[in-house]
């Protein structure tokens, strides 16, 4: 046993082995520490997705859908979102951990501060209107996602259960307008006595979704007119733009 | 090569740079720790001398090549026990052996067990110690390592976290529970001690 020293010593000598240059452990090391890094900014767009979703979700119309509030839940949370902010956090605790000092944090801490991490600067991220722009071109790349997780346009086609939305094709007077739903299909739309929910311009091209009642084959009544998107406030290609007004009545 | 007095009075850190520069320092390092690594791969793995040599002999090839990894903020005993630890870890996946860590050599390990536990415990003989060495094989491998660690290689929270890689609360919470097992066990097959 006393020899292994000895034998060991000979082996390096004989096989040429020599220490790895220390560059090689400090690229490891950066790649480990950006790895980290880039995990917590991409659960950050995760939560800017999640935040995106839960504050455009309709919660309250649940009952024209002839579910439960719970049930309404249930399905409209945004599960592939929350899926994907978990997985990155969990990610960025792994590469931590791989680092040199990383393993002395415990892991709830590690989780607890990602989270947080990811939180505020998902936050910041849709507040800049970066989940308005993620979830449109997944919504206009990829059907499956529209469909599966972002369902918004079915169920928004619903005119028999008093639920319609597309796009305003023609204002004829403040009480009449067109609009063209998902389908392709032209309604005409009388808002004589519709409530304008937050802030919402009634003008061509506009996106909006309406609660109201289907008088006729191509004919709605709408009750209240609500934006299609939630526009976070804050500047909008670099620079601030005027607040939206109600149009008058 | 190099002579005794030329490893002498020089830290392992010391070492480890003059070994960058020649190798034959490297001797100096090995033999410090040569007899240290073969007892605590011994009682690690329970293996054999022949397997114990090939681990010892892996774990310095191995350290050697890693000595531009060695980070000055650890010591230098912590990183080499991990080194040797994980080295056993790879041995049992290779060959596919589950451990069986040889605990029971003599009575300091028993009695340092004891004053950690509130448990009194009095001594008795070889099959008090064969009831032992069973009880503690039946622990999960976490517990055993830490309790390897911590009572026979004598290292302390802070050098059990370096070697085992883990925070130095979960060392504590390892070793409590440990002993807790441990203590319960021993109630339950109604050994005193």
């Amino acid at each position: 046993m006393k020899e292994i020293s000895k034998k060991a010593l000979e082996r390096i000598k004989k096989e040429k082995i020599e220490p790895t240059p220390k560059w090689k452990f400090l690229l490891k090391d950066y790649i480990t520490w950006f790895s980290f890094v880039l995990s917590i900014i991409i659960g950050s767009f995760g939560f800017a997705m999640v935040l995106f979703m839960l504050l455009n979700h309709d919660w309250d119309i649940y009952r024209y859908l002839n579910r439960t509030f719970i049930e309404h839940l249930l399905v409209s949370l945004p599960y592939l979102w929350i899926l994907f902010l978990l997985f990155f956090i969990f990610l960025a605790d792994y590469n931590l951990k791989h680092t040199k000092r990383g393993y002395r944090y415990k892991t709830y801490l590690v989780l607890l501060a990602s989270i947080i991490i990811s939180l505020i600067m998902g936050s910041l991220l849709y507040y800049f209107g970066i989940g308005t722009k993620i979830n449109d071109i997944f919504a206009h790349n990829f059907p499956y996602y529209r469909r599966v997780f972002y369902p918004r346009e079915e169920i928004w086609n619903n005119p028999e259960k008093g639920l319609l939305a597309g796009i305003i094709t023609n204002v004829k007077s403040e009480n009449e307008f067109s609009l063209k739903d998902f389908k392709e299909k032209i309604w005409q739309i009388e808002a004589k006595d519709a409530y304008l929910k937050k802030a919402i311009i009634i003008r061509e091209g506009e996106k909006i979704k309406i609660i109201g009642e289907l008088k006729s084959i191509n004919i709605f009544i709408a009750k209240e007119i609500r934006p299609w998107v939630l526009e976070p406030r804050g500047p909008r290609n670099g620079r601030f733009g005027p607040e939206k007004k109600s149009s008058p009545r | 090569m190099y002579t005794k007095e030329d490893c002498e009075g020089k830290t392992d850190e010391e070492l480890v740079v003059l070994t960058l520069k020649n190798e034959d320092y490297y001797l100096c390092l090995m033999k410090r720790y040569e007899e240290k690594l073969s007892r605590y791969i011994q009682r690690l793995s329970g293996l054999f001398d022949k397997d114990i040599e090939d681990i010892l002999q892996d774990t310095f090839i191995k350290t050697y090549r890693n000595l531009n990894e060695f980070d000055k903020n650890l010591k230098f005993s912590s990183w080499i026990y991990r080194i040797a630890h994980n080295e056993v870890i790879n041995h049992w996946r290779k060959t596919k052996a589950r451990p069986k860590m040889v605990f029971v050599e003599d009575n300091n390990f028993l009695e340092s067990l004891v004053s950690d536990s509130t448990t009194e415990m009095h001594f008795d003989k070889k099959q008090k110690k064969e009831n032992i060495q069973k009880i503690l094989n039946e622990l999960d491998d976490k517990y055993k390592e830490a309790l390897l660690l911590k009572y026979f290689e004598e290292k302390d929270y802070k050098e059990i976290s370096d070697i085992l890689k883990k925070p130095i609360g979960s060392v504590a919470t390892l070793l409590n529970r440990a002993r807790e097992k441990f203590k319960k066990e021993t109630k339950k097959q109604k050994i005193k001690f």
